[in-house]
């Protein structure tokens, strides 16, 4: 990197300075890349279209903001504690059973096992969304019908499999849980959605 | 926070907010770039329509990239010369999508109303 014009180093100090990154390796890399945008810009002006270093600096200390972990995790509990409370919601609906002779409600004996399935679900769409996969539904959430045929098929599948091989689950009661297993995903990543749109809004904003 | 001018018209800051993220996905979205390198082909796709302060991009790029929607990484440019490429992650990638479909949804509904407003 070619030596810079006293101005410049001084603008690109103060901007490094100011700017309060956190650690030393990253004011050098910052350093150096505002270093080489003034090698590229045509040196007339450059100074002027560069804007006012406070300006710059101020833009950079809120990217720098040590608030932003803690709303990270902030946001990423939230997900996971609302997925949570909601996929709990849907399986104690689809489990709920009515005892033939007293009529009372009661929670069906499988809701333990699909709450934990749930768990896993959203442990599983969490992952996947933190790490930039992306979720199948949001695939095929421009594909109405494939969306419609997959939730259809998987409906059936769990119909026809527990009519042929199972006398434990009844075919309808496997349906429901299919129901209520896309239920919990679909719902698992709208919220994870919600949340990070929240979260983006409040760390572009501070 | 962005001054731009194209001739003596200077645009209204309330239009411009929330663009550059939008810019900075789609361009990137095509493949790598670095800053000033984003600088020149916004200039030159909006025929000068669209002239950042230069400096401004460069945070805009930081907190994307902390955001976990772009990764960086030092190479040789073209010139020869190292510079800090940016690049969209998979994150990244969804998030552009997801910006891109909202631009289109509400300039087309602006498009709609402020056509309408005309006739």
């Amino acid at each position: 990197m070619r030596e810079p014009e006293p101005r410049i180093a001084e603008l690109v100090e103060r901007i490094v300075r100011d700017a309060k990154v956190p650690n030393e390796d990253a004011r050098d890399d910052l350093r150096r890349e505002l270093l080489s945008h003034f090698e590229d810009a045509p040196s007339d002006g450059a100074v002027d279209r560069f804007g006012s270093p406070a300006v710059v600096a101020d833009e950079f200390k809120r990217a720098y903001g040590g608030r932003r972990r803690l709303l990270y995790a902030g946001k990423v509990i939230a997900s996971i504690v609302v997925s949570v409370i909601v996929a709990l919601a849907w399986q104690i609906l689809v489990n709920l059973r009515l005892e033939p002779v007293s009529g009372a409600l009661r929670i069906g004996s499988w809701y333990a096992s699909s709450a934990l399935i749930s768990i896993f679900l959203i442990a599983v769409a969490v992952l996947a969304w933190e790490i930039g996969v992306e979720p199948l539904c949001t695939r095929l959430e421009h594909r109405p019908l494939r969306l419609l045929g997959a939730i259809l098929a998987l409906s059936a599948g769990a119909y026809v499999t527990h009519s042929i091989i199972d006398d434990v689950v009844q075919p309808e009661h496997a349906v429901m849980g299919s129901a209520a297993t896309i239920a919990v995903w679909v719902s698992t990543i709208a919220i994870l959605a919600r949340f990070e749109l929240a979260y983006i809004r409040r760390v572009t904003s501070n | 926070m962005y001054l731009v001018r194209q001739g003596l018209m200077q645009y209204d800051r309330e239009f411009l907010t929330g663009t550059v993220g939008v810019l900075i996905l789609s361009l990137l979205s095509e493949r790598a770039m670095y800053g000033y390198e984003i600088l020149q082909e916004a200039e030159r796709r909006s025929a000068k329509q669209f002239q950042m302060k230069e400096g401004t991009i460069y945070p805009a790029l930081h907190q994307m990239e902390r955001a976990g929607f772009l990764k960086a990484a030092w190479r040789e440019g073209e010139s020869g010369r190292a510079r800090k490429y940016y690049s969209l992650t998979a994150k990244g990638r969804r998030h552009a999508a997801s910006k891109r479909r909202q631009w289109d949804a509400i300039s087309a509904a602006m498009r709609a109303i402020l056509g309408d407003a005309r006739a």
